[in-house]
């Protein structure tokens, strides 16, 4: 039973860790889309320009969306590994968001320093046995850097370089069971963290890289309650 | 930036359009089974 818990709540984790978009705030509601009929998704303005992607290990590759709905489709980014997680973030202050990926065995990031597969790749060996990776521009200074959630005990632990002597930012925020998130919340540049509590279905995000009760608590509605248990059924 | 979820049971994107309990999703279905989520703005063309 323990095995099957942990099991299920590792690959949970991969799937909500790093998901956050951009978005203009005080948008109107609007009609919910069906899955079923992709020419319905709502229009891509209200985001910013940022669309999901995913990371296929089966393919060790990336397939990314080029706009919030399914056409004109996607493309394909061939980089990282089964066995590893994805990470994604502007490394380099272009202005546009290169994929990356955390090998949890050895706890190296390894980081696609631009668009296409053979563009640099930064290394940055950071996290200890059981960290999930987390990235963002933690400083404002326009570029992203690694970080890490580790459920041990409840810790982000955040870098503003990818030296191996860079200092860590340490953060207590969370409790057991909860899943790390990070993004921009109030639009000043700066990345902060956040945790996902499953078991309610809630965000609790800081506005500020230092321990405090959070700054804003997003409740998800009811429907995704009955999603989640689904994913730990499909694992058994 | 607004918080969102991935259900991979349903590979399904979440997106929800504030940082509070009001607000709606946009749903958009995208990936496959085993496939993990990422977002931001990729502008690879």
């Amino acid at each position: 039973m323990k095995t099957f818990i942990a099991r299920s709540l590792f690959l949970f984790s991969l799937s909500v860790a790093v998901l956050v978009a951009a978005c203009d705030s005080d948008v109107p509601p609007t009609e919910k889309s069906q899955p079923s009929q992709p020419a319905d998704l709502a229009p891509p303005a209200r985001f910013n320009g940022a669309t999901p992607g995913v990371f296929r290990p089966s393919a060790s590759a990336f397939a990314l969306l080029k706009t919030l709905k399914l056409e004109p489709g996607h493309d394909t980014v061939v980089f990282g590994h089964s066995g590893e997680i994805p990470v994604a973030g502007d490394w380099d202050g272009s202005g546009s968001t290169r994929v990356g990926v955390y090998q949890p065995n050895d706890r190296t990031f390894r980081l696609l320093v631009g668009a296409r597969p053979g563009s640099p790749v930064t290394i940055v060996k950071f996290g200890a046995i059981g960290d999930l990776p987390l990235a963002g521009d933690w400083d404002g200074n326009g570029t992203a850097t690694a970080g890490v959630y580790r459920p041990s005990d409840s810790t982000f632990h955040l870098r503003n370089g990818n030296g191996a002597d860079e200092k860590e930012i340490v953060i207590k925020f969370g409790e057991k069971g909860d899943l790390p998130i990070a993004g921009d919340w109030d639009g000043n540049k700066s990345w902060t963290i956040g945790v996902y509590r499953p078991g309610t279905n809630t965000f609790f995000l800081r506005n500020s890289n230092v321990a405090g009760q959070p700054d804003l608590t997003v409740k998800l509605g009811l429907l995704r309650i009955f999603q989640f248990p689904a994913i730990g059924t499909e694992t058994a | 930036m607004t918080v969102g979820v991935y259900s991979p049971s349903k590979s399904l994107f979440t997106l929800h359009s504030s940082n509070a309990t009001a607000g709606s999703d946009t749903v958009i279905p995208f990936g496959t089974f085993g496939d993990k989520p990422v977002i931001g703005k990729w502008n690879l063309n």
